[in-house]
C-alpha cells in the first residue's frame, strides 16, 4: 500500500470517527475493512487513541514503571548492563498479523514496519561474578545509549567502529543485532540483512539469539522483495521452536501460497476446522 | 482478503476454505453491526451467523457473482438478519426499517473497550522520540487536526499524516501482542 493510499485511508477513518461520513461512505469503508482486516485494526487503534484523548487519560511518559524490555534513558546513561541483559531475555513477539493480507499486497507489507527498541541489546557491565566490565562492553552500552536517545546515525557509527575492535562472539552478536535493528528501522534493509545474516553464522551463541536473527532477517528480506530467501530465513526461525514460532508459521503459510508451494485451497487451516 | 476465493470455494464445495474465510470476516462484521445499528455483541454474533447461513446458498445458486457484490450482500445481509432478530419484521419492509435504524455518529464509540484502552495506554507509554512528542501534543490539543500537527512540528501536511500513520501502526503492533 502506497503512502498516499494510507493517507487517504487515515483521512477517511478520521472523518468516520468525527461522524462526517455518509451512510454509503461508511459501508464502503467497512467493505475495505473486510478486504483488508489490517486496516480495521488501524481504525480500532485510532478510535481507542481518540477515546483516551477524549477522556483526558494522559500517558505518563516519565513516571511510569517500564516493563523489563524497555529502559529509561537516564538509566541507560549509567550503563546498567544487567537491565540490558534482561531486555535481551524479553523477546517480544512482533508482527503477529499476517493473516490479513491478500495475495495482491506487495511483499514488504507482510513484514513488520518497525522492530521495537526493546529488542536492542546491551552488554553485561555488572556481572554476577563481580568481574570488571571490559572496555568493549562499556562501549557497546555507550552506543546503545545513543540509540535510545534517538541519535541513530551516531549509534550506528559507534557500533560499526566496535565491530573493528575484535569483539568476542557474544559481543559481536550483540553489536550486529543492534546494527541490524537500527538499519531496519531506518529503512536500510540491505544493511539490516547483512548484519542479521552475520549473526546466524556466529558460533556458540544462544539459540534465542539465532532464532531472533533468522526472524528479523526474514522480515528484512521481505522488504527487499526476496521471497524465497525470506521463506528460508522464516523457516529457520520457525524450526527453532522458540518465541517466534507461531508468528513464523503464519508467515510461512502466506509465503507458501505466494510462492505456489501449496495451492490456496490447501493452505493449512487457521480457523473453521 | 480476496472474496472471489470465497465464492470459488463455496461453488466447488470446499467448505474448509470457505469456513476459514468466513471466520476471518466474522469479527469485522460483528463490529460493523455494533457500530452501525447499535447491536449488542450477542445479537451481532447471531445475526452474522444467520447471514452466512443465508448467503452461502445464494453463492451456491449463482445468485452472487462478483466479490464486490458479495461484500455488499454481506453487509446488508448482516443488517437484515439483525433486524429479523430484534423485531419480527417483514423483510419486504426492509427499506422502511433502514430509515429508522441508520447509523448515528456516536455509535462508533460502541467499539471502544476498556481493556483495549488500558493496553493501548501501556503501549503509548512505551513510545519514544518524535512518536512520543506527537502523542503528547495530541493529548494537549485534543481537537488538533493534521494541519495543526504539521504547523506545530514544522513538517509538511503529508508528513504529518505519515507520522500519524506510523505511530498508529506502531501502537497497533504493540496492542496486537496482548491478544
Amino acid at each position: 500500500m502506497k503512502e498516499q493510499e494510507k493517507i487517504q485511508l487515515l483521512e477517511k477513518i478520521d472523518r468516520y470517527i468525527e461522524g462526517d461520513l455518509s451512510q454509503d461512505e461508511i459501508d464502503d469503508l467497512w467493505k475495505e475493512f473486510l478486504k483488508n482486516p489490517e486496516w480495521y485494526n488501524w481504525f480500532e487503534t485510532e478510535l481507542h487513541l481518540r477515546s483516551l484523548i477524549k477522556k483526558g487519560k494522559k500517558p505518563h511518559f516519565n513516571t511510569v514503571e517500564e516493563p523489563s524490555g524497555s529502559i529509561h534513558q537516564l538509566t541507560l546513561k549509567k550503563y546498567s548492563g544487567w537491565i540490558y541483559a534482561a531486555a535481551a531475555a524479553v523477546i517480544v513477539a512482533i508482527g503477529l498479523q499476517f493473516f490479513s493480507f491478500d495475495q495482491g499486497e506487495p511483499l514488504p507489507s507482510l513484514a513488520f514496519s518497525e522492530i521495537e527498541q526493546s529488542n536492542l541489546i546491551g552488554a553485561d557491565v555488572l556481572r554476577s561474578d563481580d568481574r570488571p566490565a571490559e572496555n568493549l562492553d562499556v562501549a557497546i552500552n555507550d552506543a546503545l545509549a545513543s540509540a535510545y536517545e534517538g541519535e541513530t546515525v551516531q549509534a550506528i557509527e559507534q557500533f560499526q567502529e566496535l565491530l573493528h575492535q575484535s569483539p568476542n562472539n557474544q559481543q559481536q552478536a550483540r553489536i550486529e543485532m543492534n546494527l541490524g535493528i537500527l538499519f531496519y528501522n531506518s529503512g536500510d534493509y540491505e544493511s539490516a540483512k547483512t548484519h542479521f545474516q552475520s549473526i546466524t553464522e556466529i558460533e556458540s551463541i544462544e539459540d534465542y539469539q539465532k532464532e531472533k536473527s533468522w526472524w528479523f532477517l526474514g522480515n528484512a528480506l521481505l522488504n527487499l522483495d526476496e521471497p524465497r530467501s525470506a521463506r528460508e530465513a522464516v523457516f529457520n526461525a520457525y524450526s527453532m521452536n522458540g518465541r517466534y514460532q507461531s508468528a513464523a508459521l503464519s508467515l510461512l503459510e502466506k509465503l507458501d501460497i505466494r510462492l505456489g508451494n501449496i495451492p490456496v485451497e490447501e493452505s493449512p487451516e487457521q480457523l473453521g476446522e | 482478503m480476496d472474496y472471489s476465493e470465497l465464492v470459488y470455494a463455496v461453488r466447488r464445495g470446499d467448505m474448509k476454505t470457505a469456513n476459514r474465510m468466513c471466520a476471518q470476516a466474522i469479527p469485522i462484521l460483528k463490529k460493523y453491526l455494533i457500530s452501525k445499528v447499535n447491536a449488542t455483541p450477542e445479537d451481532a454474533e447471531d445475526a452474522v451467523q444467520k447471514m452466512f447461513e443465508y448467503v452461502i446458498p445464494k453463492i451456491q445458486n449463482d445468485e452472487i457473482n462478483s466479490p464486490s457484490g458479495l461484500l455488499s450482500y454481506m453487509l446488508s445481509g448482516a443488517r437484515h438478519s439483525y433486524y429479523k432478530i430484534v423485531r419480527d419484521f417483514d423483510l419486504d419492509k426492509y427499506a422502511e426499517m433502514e430509515e429508522e435504524l441508520v447509523s448515528e455518529p456516536d455509535q462508533v464509540w460502541n467499539l471502544v473497550s476498556e481493556d483495549q484502552e488500558s493496553i493501548l495506554s501501556s503501549c503509548i507509554e512505551k513510545l519514544k522520540g518524535h512518536y512520543q512528542d506527537l502523542i503528547a501534543f495530541l493529548f494537549d490539543h485534543p481537537n488538533a487536526d493534521s494541519k495543526e500537527i504539521a504547523e506545530y512540528f514544522d513538517i509538511s501536511l503529508n508528513n504529518a499524516w505519515i507520522r500519524k500513520h506510523r505511530v498508529i501502526q506502531q501502537l497497533q503492533e504493540c496492542v496486537q501482542q496482548y491478544f
